[in-house]
């Protein structure tokens, strides 16, 4: 059994080595930059000059730090529930045998193939407050919708529809899920009389958990770096309402000459992604179920 | 049958409503790219172009030259391609399947560097490629994925980890190599899972903007996210030129998708199962 | 077990993939002189300088331009920053004038007195002396202005004849142009505006209207030696007053935003080009282009005037515009090639050439001079000639944005505070203030490295 695992072990480091080896070539090298620059005051122009703490100090006290950490929070924790929720649903649906069914995933995947700014313009037609869609569909139910993202107190909200329409790719990964649990489950529990409700609750969720537990910690790390949206629609506005935490960061590096600071924003982030992806790892334990059959 | 018919009424009347509404900007980037220059500046936009004028497609090429800029982006897709699909199922293997010290370490470490924004990383990796002597080059574009990237190894990995334990024993009962196992069993047991990395790296690659426009200089180098820039002037936007060669270029990644598609058929999984 | 991994179509798929890696691109290698130039956008900005470009090359065929396809905003700073710290910068920049000082102030540009005072072409007396402000720090020379974009109050005469107002007698201060604005908007039943007296954008995206109110009341973001932010002068608290009024008069910012959001589907042209707004605040020279574009016949029915000042104040045109930089580090024969081909731009044919493609004029006195003689000799060359003369009357008023090693953070903050003030999260005082500390504290930070 010892020369099993002894071959298990050069074979597990053989196939992880190209992997290993790019951890050591392409990322390495730039974190521990990044992670110096983060003590210092760095233009990127001139030399970086160390001070220690104080980038992660005078950020602390910064308050559009504090909006745009309070805004990813908020577009974080709505906005992974809403992908997880409308993604699985949309992949249930598709997944029927229907005729023309391979149409219907192709146009579910649209949004995510066509350019930026074609979605950018739809979502403005969408999102207007006087003859957006959504507010005249609104309209037939009596209810006066709001300026979307006009309004400072709505221009959250709007984004997180946006990114609904970004599932595409979450709904691809669980159709590919879903292929991967045995019809035979769903005939038996059919037998059984398991109405709709039942089957999903006993085979389909447990089943996916695995696929799920992915999209939850790829799409809370997407969350946190939310760049295109504010980058493309709102520019952070109105009022500082759709400004990332990404987005500042992205203008201290490049637009204000604070290089340091923005590295600083990035570790503080990055410990805050990581505490939450072990947590997430260690509850996984109680409900991903891996190898069900 | 009455209820089940009745579902698949429902199915079809939701899937049809929603897709109407996904279907929307591909509508919007075909029609655009259909108008006359006085239909664009319409004021609210009409949805549909009348007169159409096809001639936009001509004009918007013989501005750029298309097929050098397709060629490009087709080339470093397939590179980044094959580079995905050398080193990403492996070490997906590898952290799922094998036991070996540290191998939940690794795995880890790979996943976390997803967390890190890019910004940051950006100009060190930039200054690593620089003194390698790559940049205006495809190379720093696709070398990454021969070295394992994290999200692949990830989305790979749980795919691995649902095939049941039975599988690899039997084999290597029967006296398989970790590679054999890998090779004749895994690989088409996540089929589906490969095609699903298929479609995403063909996507992302063909429509990636930042680092195109970081390291590719030459004209003749561009792909044709960055070639669509000659149609983005600062106070106006050339958008029935800019559409029709969007709508060139979006063609080939629907069809890629359409075409694989067809693999997420249920069942292809279980015959793997019980051959 | 059986199932092949493989089946006969996967595998030609791999020989074909196989066949493509086999066909390997050579890397692309310099045989003459190459000038690399950066920054240049699309447009007809853009094409008018890739025709410069390829008629010097065709003239000076031992000299190859090579021009990378930028983008506007930080993208392009980004990969301007990524080629600076891997010493890979290009000999030549097309860089907005505006954002020159804070890159030289950190010694990104090379200062370029000395082929300027050795240069027959390229004169600093030449210069009008905003350009020359604009293009220096610190007592150098970093930038050669190549274009420039007077503003001005531009009107839709139609819509004053609508509301019944002379055309000929445009609003005399911001005060009265509130007033004017009110009586060119329109309402649905809902109070939606469904035409607006502004070109309601111009106030939000940036805060130029902000900046030509402050300047023609006299007042500037920095104090004189440039050390202290003044963005909480009195004056400009004043002027921001005066934008909320305006907002507020008109149905509240969040109805004016709600009328602009859907500027994109516009095509990105402006609203005024598409007679959707009845004045345009900083209207530029650009509007040439896009009325060229979208709506030729509009152009007659468009006067231009300076734009009207604070009350009391005195009108100022604000200018801005692309220069020629040279990034530092270049080794002196290649600046010393790019300094040749910035001098061919500057030749009186290509001046002319350039402004009537471009729609932006040159910068000097000599080329204006030039441009105003081409006017009256050959007006059928020019797109609407009367707004020609309009823009170019405005440069007697043209007043620049002061260099600063801050700018574009100046722009975000003040844009922060007109967001600010307009939604009514605070008061116009307490927004300027929190810039003015914003932008304070990276002051002192930046002349305390310096001393």
């Amino acid at each position: 059994m010892s020369s099993f695992k002894k071959v298990q072990t050069t074979a597990g480091i053989i196939c992880a080595l190209p992997s290993i080896l790019g951890f050591f070539i392409f990322v390495l090298g730039p974190a521990i930059a990044s992670a110096y620059f983060s003590f210092t005051r760095y233009t990127v122009i001139e030399q970086p000059e160390f001070i220690g703490l104080e980038n992660y100090r005078s950020l602390i006290f910064e308050d559009l730090f504090k909006v745009s950490f309070y805004n990813t929070i908020y577009l974080t924790s709505l906005g992974v529930l809403s992908t997880i929720i409308t993604a699985l649903a949309l992949a249930i649906l598709l997944n029927q045998k229907l005729k023309g069914i391979s149409i219907y995933r192709t146009v579910f995947f649209v949004p995510s193939i066509t350019p930026l700014v074609a979605n950018a313009v739809i979502w403005t037609l969408f999102l207007n407050g006087k003859y957006g869609l959504i507010n005249y569909v609104l309209s037939w139910f009596g209810i006066n919708g709001p300026a979307w993202l006009a309004d400072p107190r709505w221009a959250k909200p709007a984004l997180i529809m946006m990114g609904i329409w970004g599932v595409g790719q979450s709904i691809v990964i669980y159709l590919a899920g879903l292929q991967g649990i045995p019809l035979e489950f769903y005939e038996a529990a059919e037998v059984d009389g398991a109405g709709i409700i039942a089957r999903f609750r006993y085979i389909t969720w447990p089943l996916l958990s695995p696929t799920t537990f992915f999209i939850l910690i790829t799409s809370t790390i997407n969350h946190f770096q939310m760049f295109v949206q504010p980058y493309v629609m709102t520019q952070g506005g109105p009022a500082d309402a759709t400004m990332t935490y990404v987005y500042l960061l992205y203008n201290k590096a490049f637009g204000w000459f604070k290089m340091g600071e923005a590295c600083a924003m990035a570790w503080m982030l990055f410990i805050l992604v990581i505490t939450l992806t072990m947590l997430q790892f260690y509850f996984s334990k109680k409900w991903v179920h891996y190898e069900l059959f | 049958m009455f209820r089940r018919n009745l579902l698949f009424f429902l199915a079809y009347f939701i899937a049809s409503i929603l897709a109407f509404f996904f279907l929307l900007p591909l509508w919007w980037m075909v029609s655009t790219s259909l108008k006359t220059s006085d239909q664009i500046f319409i004021f609210p936009p009409t949805w549909y172009p009348n007169p159409i004028r096809f001639s936009n497609y001509g004009e918007a090429l013989s501005k750029i030259n298309f097929f050098r800029h397709f060629s490009n982006t087709l080339y470093v897709t397939l590179m980044t391609l094959i580079g995905v699909f050398f080193s990403a199922p492996l070490a997906a293997y590898s952290f799922s399947r094998l036991k070996w010290r540290g191998r939940d370490f690794w795995f880890f470490t790979i996943l976390s560097t997803m967390m890190l924004p890019p910004q940051v990383t950006m100009i060190p990796l930039y200054m690593i490629f620089s003194r390698i002597g790559w940049i205006d080059s495809f190379k720093p574009l696709y070398i990454r994925f021969y070295f394992g990237p994290p999200y692949f190894i990830f989305l790979l990995r749980q795919y691995f980890l649902t095939i049941p334990s039975s599988f690899d024993d039997a084999a290597y009962i029967d006296g398989c190599s970790p590679y054999r196992v890998y090779w004749s069993i895994m690989l088409p047991l996540v089929k589906p899972a490969l095609i699903t990395v298929a479609i995403f790296v063909f996507l992302n690659t063909w429509n990636d903007f930042i680092n195109p426009l970081l390291y590719l200089h030459s004209p003749n180098l561009y792909t044709l996210a960055i070639a669509l820039n000659i149609f983005k002037g600062q106070y106006e936007v050339d958008w029935s030129y800019l559409m029709a060669i969007s709508t060139l270029m979006t063609t080939p990644v629907l069809l890629i998708f359409f075409l694989l598609q067809r693999y997420f058929i249920r069942g292809i999984v279980l015959s793997g199962i019980k051959g | 077990m059986k199932e092949e991994l493989f089946g006969d179509e996967e595998k030609i798929l791999v020989l074909i993939l196989s066949f493509v890696l086999m066909i390997s691109y050579t890397s692309y290698s310099y045989s003459k002189v190459t000038i690399r130039w950066w920054g240049i956008v699309g447009g007809p900005q853009g094409e008018a300088l890739k025709a410069l470009a390829n008629k010097y090359m065709k003239l000076n065929p031992e000299i190859t331009i090579e021009i990378r396809e930028g983008t506007l905003g930080l993208t392009d700073v980004a990969a301007f920053l990524a080629a600076i710290s891997a010493k890979q910068t290009p000999e030549l920049l097309y860089w907005d004038r505006f954002t020159v000082a804070e890159f030289a102030a950190r010694g990104a540009f090379m200062p370029l007195e000395e082929f300027i005072t050795s240069s027959k072409v390229i004169k600093t007396k030449d210069m009008y002396a905003y350009a020359l402000k604009e293009a220096s720090f610190k007592g150098h020379i970093y930038a050669v202005p190549h274009d420039a974009a007077t503003h001005g109050l531009a009107i839709n005469m139609t819509h004053y004849k609508e509301a019944g107002l002379d055309p000929s007698k445009p609003p005399r201060d911001f005060e009265e142009f509130i007033v004017y604005a009110k009586k060119f908007t329109k309402y649905d039943d809902k109070g939606n505006i469904i035409r607006c007296g502004i070109e309601a954008s111009e106030y939000f995206n940036d805060p130029t209207p902000l900046v030509v109110l402050m300047k023609s009341a006299g007042a500037d973001w920095v104090s004189i030696d440039g050390k202290k932010c003044t963005v909480n002068d009195p004056r400009i608290v004043a002027a921001l007053e005066a934008i909320v009024r305006l907002c507020d008069t008109l149905g509240g910012r969040q109805k004016l935003q709600d009328f602009i959001s859907a500027q994109e589907v516009m095509a990105g042209i402006s609203y005024f080009a598409a007679e959707l707004t009845s004045q345009y605040y900083r209207g530029g020279l650009w509007l040439l282009a896009q009325m060229r574009r979208a709506k030729p016949e509009l152009a007659k029915s468009v006067k231009v005037f300076p734009s009207p000042p604070m009350p009391g104040g005195k009108p100022k045109a604000f200018m801005g515009g692309f220069s020629f930089v040279i990034p530092a580090g270049t080794p002196l024969d290649k600046a010393k090639e790019a300094f040749k081909f910035i001098e061919f731009c500057m030749a009186p044919e290509n001046i002319l050439e350039y402004e009537k493609s471009s729609t932006k004029i040159i910068p000097y006195h000599s080329a204006i001079n030039l441009t105003k003689k081409e006017l009256q000799a050959k007006p059928q060359d020019f797109f609407a000639p009367h707004l020609w003369k309009d823009f170019l009357d405005l440069i007697r008023i043209g007043t620049p944005r002061t260099p600063t090693p801050f700018n574009f953070l100046m722009y975000t903050e003040l844009r922060r505070a007109v967001d600010n003030a307009t939604y009514h999260k605070m008061s116009p005082k307490e927004a300027l203030d929190q810039a003015a500390a914003v932008i304070q504290k990276n002051l002192d930070e930046f002349y305390k490295k310096e001393r």
